[in-house]
């Protein structure tokens, strides 16, 4: 499955989703709270096929908890949760439904 | 590796609500001495903090908490992580009060509404000791 990395640490809010052969897609969400990740996860999810893969860069301390699992109670599958150097996650979540 | 609950699995969770630390100490020992005997019990425990209770998951957030007659809150946060419970610090309460990942004590971490919201929506059952 292709994937592209864009950017990194964006600001709260801004949105860097570029597609990678329809496939993956890598969303910034900088340092969201959980008053804002689950509209701008959703939305994100929404925007790809059943089947493709959103990956999302989370830096926010709570946002790298609350985004599997929300992702998890709308139906969709969590790949993987990966830390990277910088302290942030990359949690890769697949469109189930 | 992904050790978080799979979808629709059950959680048999006990989350106790504590909302206040140095503002009302007595609320939050009767929280943790609740969490302290679900823990010792071997039961899945969360004592998610709010509030001014998510000082408490910092260094030296339960220092002072000794009050006679009542239990250490020290020792009751202890042995709520030592029998393997986790203090959850409200992320929306943790930001205004500048507190960040590398600043918690050992067993805390700070988490969102969903985490919570899907610990309950899975069978978790919330206690509040208001």
């Amino acid at each position: 499955m292709a994937s592209e990395q864009v950017g990194s640490a964006l600001g709260a809010g801004e949105t860097d989703a570029q597609e990678s052969g329809g496939k993956s897609v890598r969303y910034d969400c900088g340092w969201l709270g959980c008053d804002a990740m689950p509209m701008v996860v959703r939305r994100q999810l929404q925007a790809v096929e059943v089947g493709d893969v959103v990956e999302f860069l989370v830096y926010e301390p709570s946002s790298k908890e609350d985004t599997p699992s929300f992702c998890r109670m709308l139906g969709h599958r969590v790949i993987s949760i990966d830390e990277q150097a910088d302290g942030a996650h990359v949690i890769r979540v697949e469109r189930a439904r | 590796m992904i050790d978080e609950p799979k979808e629709g699995s059950v959680s048999d969770r006990l989350i106790f609500v504590c909302s206040h630390g140095r503002d009302d100490p007595e609320r939050a020992i009767v929280t943790f001495a609740a969490a302290s005997t679900a823990a010792i019990a071997g039961l899945p425990t969360t004592v998610l903090c709010t509030i001014e209770g998510v000082w408490l998951g910092t260094p030296g957030g339960t220092d002072g908490f000794e009050k006679e007659g009542l239990p250490s809150l020290p020792e009751l946060f202890g042995n709520v992580v030592e029998n393997g419970g986790e203090v959850w610090l409200c992320g929306v309460c943790t930001r205004p009060r500048d507190i960040t990942e590398d600043q918690l004590v050992k067993g805390a971490k700070i988490v969102g509404a969903a985490k919570v919201v899907e610990e309950v929506a899975n069978g978790a059952k919330m206690l509040t000791y208001a």
